[in-house]
């Protein structure tokens, strides 16, 4: 636990009732006090006198960009879990300081770095099982956020359209709400954005950490798999709707065009010859090819090198 | 206390549990083959396999009208308090039922709490977790038990059958979302657990294989941690898709179903037996509102008069079946409620003393343990402090509390280092 800061330690001036305030609190107007314990811990804290602070704030940084804090878990920041390497935190929090805490440029130097670039795939005649996650010899791997996740799976499966459908007929199903709102497209659009913002949300709250709390490392739980096999809603962007991935695919007959076409829509990379030859075994050795091609894409979506930033 | 010599023999008897445990091995093959063994050493493996059972009474139940009366007092309320089949004990009158099976419980009645934050969500923690929310997030008890006892592949290790509209939430803290509690939302099965029409088993087969394989690919050159985690998450989701039936009351029998009753909490403690009985190591299943801040009397006399029954159904059950003996069951709540009577009839948030409720294996029934004062206002005999609860809840199923958690490289103590197990409640 932190340390309690006492009056005895900052000076905090005593006002007579009634006069506490700059700006008196009332309905209309936002107070302002004489005296905020809250500015001054803010002021304390990016001041220069708390390193701890801007150590803290760049590790965090650090392990949204790099899958691992050098101080890792983060909430666990204290002397007993050291840093894996104190002088690279030493050195960030220093210039995350200098820059007056410009979180854009700190952001921007990280993406630069050789680390930030490196690939999770080990070098040749390396086992990637004696790499350690804390030496960042390879990149960790990050689960995709949820708001990244939801939207790679529309981009992926070329179901924007769908989407934008499911979301009218959701508002559709209050027959009387949707005559009033189709008369007022300023009105429309709002409920629209609201139906989907409820979707964004539902993807949080499968896939996001504990509200108020970092993102760990990657882990699975089973709801997470359940909604990805089973969801209805995301099982209609897998099938043949107009003009998304699966209808394309269906549409081509040289198993070597419908892998090429597969993996760059979901993947952005060409397919290996073997993945080629194990989509053309698959696609054979099923009578009904819609299925056939609905399973390979929920494959390619339900993968790991889709799920996990690599 | 001794059992009734004839429930004794039950514990010999094939559970059903085991048995459908093998079926399930059966069909899923592969990482089962261990569960496969020889019938007439099943029985003995069985018997080293804890479960725990546990009720939340959601809101903070109060003690006065549960287990700790103090009728006739300045704070006692308007109910009576009645004879347990425990000479000596009373409850009050609103527990009838549980009255009769008394003593198959242990009672604490001077349970307390300190620097206990004013949100039930805060205090629950407390309870479930043996240490204060500010510490946290640490991970309840179900995330826990999942990981420290030994509980089948197949299933998942610790589920909560709660009220309609509690979603899943991340509640094992360190021990990851793999160890999260598997919410059944207002006692339905989880969500999409039904394969869309679009897609059948022998297609849903294949898709996985072929997921598998593109996920062993990925792997080749890289560091697996995650991709494995992310593959063992959909072969359980496979393995649970199949085993759907298990979440289906309806295939327990009418006869069953009319004595639990067909309101909520009855229908969600016959699902908690089926639940156990097929072998889920830690079934919660949580009852709601105690939260009495205004008309006390009236909500307790609603709220337990629908718990009472179904409650002792369980245990009455479980102690026939032979599984008490390998089931931890506990009754616990956030915090009482305050002795002083409000304007309103109501009473509010009371940390100092409270009750919790034990039965099962390893716990010492038929016994109250502590004392509070002639109108409960404190605690006069054996204080117990929720954290000492936590390390005897994992001492009751033979784990030691003072042990930790193994997480890659980091080590996190089970219980409060600074506390240790209640020994009169222990066999």
């Amino acid at each position: 636990m932190a340390a309690r800061l006492t009056s005895d330690v900052l000076a905090i001036p005593e006002f007579p009732e009634g006069e506490e305030y700059v700006e008196k609190p009332s309905s209309k107007v936002r107070s302002v006090p004489k005296f905020s314990l809250r500015e001054l811990l803010a002021t304390k804290l990016t001041g220069g006198e708390t390193p701890e602070f801007a150590r803290n704030m760049a590790n965090r940084l650090w392990a949204m960009m790099m899958g691992r804090g050098v101080v890792h878990p983060l909430d666990a920041h204290h002397a007993a879990n050291p840093p894996s390497h104190p002088e690279l935190l030493e050195g960030l929090g220093e210039s995350f300081q200098q820059s007056g805490f410009d979180t854009r440029s700190f952001l921007r130097e990280l993406a630069l770095s050789e680390t930030y670039q490196r690939s999770s795939i080990a070098p040749a005649k390396v086992d990637p099982s004696t790499i350690a996650a804390e030496s960042f010899a390879v990149a960790n791997m990050k689960g995709l956020s949820p708001e990244q996740l939801l939207h790679s799976l529309l981009e992926a499966t070329g179901s924007q359209g769908v989407f934008e459908k499911q979301v009218e007929d959701a508002l559709k199903e209050d027959a009387e709400a949707w005559a009033e709102l189709s008369a007022d497209a300023e009105k429309l659009a709002a409920a629209r954005d609201a139906k989907k913002a409820e979707r964004v949300k539902e993807f949080i709250t499968l896939f996001g950490s504990t509200p108020g709390r970092p993102e760990g490392e990657f882990q699975a739980s089973l709801p997470q798999s359940l909604f990805l096999a089973n969801n209805p809603a995301l099982v209609e962007w897998l099938e043949p709707q107009p003009d998304n991935l699966t209808t394309r695919l269906i549409a081509v007959d040289d198993p070597a065009d419908v892998g090429r076409m597969a993996y760059l829509s979901v993947l952005s990379r060409q397919p290996e010859d073997e993945e080629i030859s194990l989509l053309a075994e698959h696609l054979q050795s099923r009578d009904d090819r819609r299925a056939a091609i609905v399973e390979f894409v929920w494959s390619l979506v339900a993968s790991a090198e889709f799920r996990l930033n690599h | 206390m001794t059992r009734d010599p004839a429930c004794q023999s039950t514990a010999h008897l094939v559970s059903r549990r085991s048995m459908l445990g093998n079926l399930v091995a059966g069909a899923t093959g592969v990482g089962a083959i261990g569960r496969l063994v020889h019938p007439a050493v099943a029985g003995e493996i069985e018997k080293k396999k804890k479960q725990v059972l546990i009720f939340l009474l959601n809101g903070g139940l109060s003690q006065f009208e549960s287990f700790d009366p103090k009728p006739n007092t300045d704070t006692g309320g308007p109910f009576r308090q009645i004879a347990t089949a425990v000479p000596g004990t009373y409850f009050s009158e609103l527990m009838p039922h549980t009255a009769t099976i008394a003593d198959k419980l242990a009672v604490v009645r001077s349970m307390y709490a300190q620097k206990v934050p004013g949100s039930h969500g805060g205090a629950r923690d407390f309870v479930e977790t043996g240490r204060p929310p500010q510490l946290g997030p640490n991970p309840l008890m179900g995330p826990v038990y999942s990981t420290v006892l030994e509980q089948p592949d197949e299933l998942p290790g610790n589920i909560h059958i709660a009220p309609s509209r509690w979603g899943p939430r991340q509640d094992a803290a360190f021990l990851g979302p793999k160890n999260a509690s598997l919410v059944l939302s207002g006692g339905r099965p989880p969500l999409n657990l039904e394969r869309p029409e679009s897609i059948n088993e022998g297609s849903d087969d294949v898709r996985y294989r072929l997921r598998r394989i593109a996920d062993l690919r990925f792997s080749q050159r890289r560091r697996t941690a995650h991709s494995e985690a992310y593959s063992a998450s959909y072969d359980r989701a496979a393995q649970l898709i199949r085993q759907r039936d298990l979440f289906d009351i309806a295939k327990e029998p009418e006869k069953d179903q009319q004595r639990y009753g067909t309101h909520d909490f009855g229908r969600h403690c016959l699902l908690a037996r089926r639940l156990l009985e097929t072998g889920v190591t830690c079934v919660k299943v949580t009852h709601n509102n105690y939260d009495s801040h205004m008309e006390n009397f009236n909500f307790h006399l609603e709220q337990l008069g629908e718990f009472d029954r179904p409650f002792t159904t369980l245990i009455q059950d479980l102690d026939s079946r032979g599984m008490l003996e390998h089931t931890l069951v506990m009754l616990i709540t956030e915090f009482g409620r305050t002795p002083a009577i409000q304007p309103d009839l109501g009473r509010d948030h009371w940390p100092p003393n409270w009750s919790v409720v034990l039965g099962g294996c390893g716990i010492q029934v038929g016994g109250v343990l502590g004392a509070t004062n002639e109108n409960g206002t404190e605690i006069t005999d054996r204080p117990v402090h929720v954290a000492e609860m936590f390390h005897t809840y994992l001492q009751a199923v033979g784990v030691d509390p003072t042990g930790v958690h193994e997480l890659g490289g980091t080590r996190m103590p089970l219980g409060a280092p600074e506390r240790s197990a209640v020994k009169e409640l222990l066999i």
